[in-house]
C-alpha cells in the first residue's frame, strides 16, 4: 500500500488525484484521498521543520515560545517578622496552599507576568525573565506593600482601616510596574517624576485588573485598591483614576485628597513631593485617552503610554510635560502623524491641563 | 528627662499614599526615644536624602516620617525614609506609629 501510495505521489498530478477522489470508484476514491492526506501531512511537516530550522539558527523556540515565556514564581512567609527572606510556602507550579495571602500573591504575580508576556512580548520586570518572588505576612499589622528592587513585599493590613495587600490584583501589578519602571526609565521618586512614577504604575495595574476581568475601557471601574479597604471605612478604593479626589471619605482615614488637573496640583514635601497625591493627574489623563479611544485599554493607549515608557528621551527627571510629548511621540509612531490616536491623546492631556504644544 | 519638649510626628507616602499624624509631648516616649531623635536631626541625617538617593525607585511606596521636635526656641527637624531608619531609631518610629494610629482612632484625623 504504502509503494503504491508513494508511486502515485510521485508521478500522479494533484489536480488528476483530485479528479479520482471525486469520480472513482469507492477504492479508488479511498486511495485518492489517502494520497492527498499523506502529501498534504508530509508538505506541512516539511514547512514546520524548515520554519524550526530557521528559528533554531536565529536561537528563538518558535513553537515554544508562548511555553518559554512563563512566570517562575516563589511565595515567602515572612510569619510576621522584618525578614525579606521567610520560609518558602509555594513555588512555581504548586497547587495552592489554603492561605489566601499566600495564594493571592501567587496567583498576581502570574497575572502580572502574563499581562505583560501577552501584551508586550515582555519576559518578567526586567524582560530578561527576572523570577518573580513575594512575601506575606510582612510585619504585624503592616498596612503597606511595596516592590524593594527585587521581590514584592506584603502586609496583612491592621484590620481597622485596610484588608491584607494582597487582595487586589491592581495592586501587584502597581508594585511589579515599578520595576518595570526602574529598568525603562529610572524616573526619580520625587515630585513630577515621581508623582508619573506612580501614575504608570496604577495605570498597569489597572490594565492587569482590566485584562483578566475581560473589560472594555468604558467597562471598567479605574479604581486602584478596591477591596483593601475594611469594612466600615467610607470609599470605593484607594484612588480613583476616572474622578481623583473622589475614592474615598473617611473620618478616621482622611479624604482622598488626589487632583485631576493642574490647577489642583499639591506642592507638598510629603510623601517624596506628593507623588501618591498628584498622579491623579497623569492618571485622568490616562483614562480620558482610554474611554476617547475605546475597546480594550490596554490595546491602543496602553500600547502608546509603554512605548513612550521606552523613549529614550524619557528621563529620570522628566515631568508630566515630557512625558506627555513622548505619548504624542509614540502614538505618531505607532498610528501616524495626525492620527485620530495621536489627537485623542493630545486632547486627553490637555484636558488635566497638560500643555503638550 | 526632656522637659517642656514636643514631638510632631507625621507618617506618609506608602502605597495608599494616606497620612497618620501625631502632636505629643516628649514625656509620652522613653527618653532614650527623644535623646536619638535629637541626637540623629542634630547630625543633619535627612535619610530620605536628596540627590541621588531620591533617584533610587527601590523605595517607591515606602514610607517618609518626618519628625519635628521643639524645645523652648529650638526646633530640629528629621525626614527619614522606612528604608533608611537607622536601627538606633527603629523602636522610636514604631512607638511613634502606634500613638498616631492611637490618635487616629480617637479623632478626626489632622490636616
Amino acid at each position: 500500500m504504502l509503494r503504491t501510495r508513494n508511486a502515485i505521489r510521485c508521478i500522479i498530478p494533484p489536480q488528476v488525484l483530485d479528479r479520482i477522489a471525486r469520480n472513482g470508484s469507492s477504492e479508488q476514491r479511498r486511495r485518492a484521498l489517502d494520497t492527498i492526506s499523506l502529501d498534504h501531512s508530509l508538505r506541512v511537516a516539511r514547512m514546520q521543520n524548515a520554519f524550526q530550522a530557521a528559528a533554531r539558527a536565529a536561537k528563538v523556540d518558535v513553537l515554544g515560545m508562548q511555553a518559554e515565556l512563563r512566570a517562575r514564581r516563589t511565595i515567602y512567609d515572612a510569619r510576621n517578622g522584618d525578614s525579606f527572606f521567610g520560609n518558602v510556602v509555594r513555588s512555581e507550579g504548586a497547587g495552592p496552599t489554603g492561605n489566601v495571602a499566600v495564594d493571592e500573591a501567587y496567583d498576581g504575580l502570574g497575572a502580572t507576568y502574563d499581562f505583560y508576556a501577552n501584551t508586550f512580548q515582555r519576559d518578567s520586570i526586567d524582560g530578561r525573565g527576572l523570577p518573580l518572588d513575594g512575601v506575606v505576612h510582612f510585619r504585624q499589622d503592616y498596612d503597606n506593600a511595596f516592590w524593594d528592587g527585587q521581590r514584592m513585599i506584603f502586609g496583612d493590613g491592621d484590620g481597622e482601616l485596610f484588608n491584607r495587600f494582597t487582595i487586589a490584583l491592581d495592586i501587584i501589578g502597581h508594585e511589579l510596574t515599578h520595576g518595570v519602571t526602574e529598568v525603562e526609565t529610572g524616573l526619580n521618586y520625587w515630585e513630577q517624576s515621581g508623582a508619573l512614577n506612580e501614575s504608570i504604575s496604577d495605570t498597569f495595574g489597572s490594565l492587569v485588573k482590566q485584562q483578566q476581568l475581560g473589560q472594555k475601557a468604558d467597562e471598567a471601574d479605574w479604581l486602584i485598591g478596591a477591596g483593601l479597604l475594611a469594612a466600615g471605612v467610607q470609599g470605593d478604593a484607594l484612588r480613583s483614576m476616572k474622578a481623583p479626589g473622589t475614592a474615598y471619605d473617611d473620618p478616621i482615614l482622611g479624604k482622598d485628597e488626589q487632583p485631576g488637573h493642574m490647577n489642583a496640583y499639591v506642592n507638598t514635601f510629603e510623601d517624596n513631593g506628593g507623588v501618591h497625591t498628584n498622579s491623579g493627574i497623569p492618571n485622568r489623563a490616562f483614562y480620558l485617552a482610554a474611554t476617547a479611544i475605546g475597546g480594550y485599554a490596554w490595546e491602543t493607549p496602553g500600547r502608546i503610554w509603554f512605548s513612550a515608557l521606552q523613549d529614550p528621551r524619557v528621563r529620570p527627571t522628566t515631568r508630566f510635560r515630557g512625558f506627555a510629548r513622548a505619548t504624542l511621540r509614540a502614538a505618531a509612531t505607532i498610528y501616524g502623524s495626525g492620527s485620530t490616536e495621536q489627537a485623542t491623546v493630545a486632547t486627553a492631556w490637555e484636558g488635566v491641563g497638560v500643555n503638550v504644544g | 528627662m526632656p522637659d517642656g519638649a514636643r514631638i510632631r510626628f507625621v507618617r506618609s507616602g506608602g502605597l495608599t499614599g494616606t497620612r497618620l499624624s501625631v502632636d505629643l509631648d516628649a514625656a509620652e516616649l522613653p527618653e532614650d526615644d527623644v535623646t536619638e531623635l535629637e541626637r540623629v536631626a542634630r547630625e543633619g541625617a535627612d535619610a530620605v536624602s536628596s540627590g541621588s538617593d531620591r533617584e533610587r525607585p527601590g523605595g517607591a511606596d515606602r514610607f517618609q516620617f518626618d519628625i519635628e521636635v521643639t524645645r523652648g526656641n529650638e526646633r530640629l527637624r528629621l525626614t527619614l525614609g522606612e528604608d533608611r531608619v537607622p536601627e538606633t531609631l527603629q523602636a522610636a518610629i514604631k512607638r511613634l506609629t502606634d500613638l498616631a494610629r492611637s490618635s487616629r482612632r480617637s479623632g478626626p484625623p489632622r490636616g
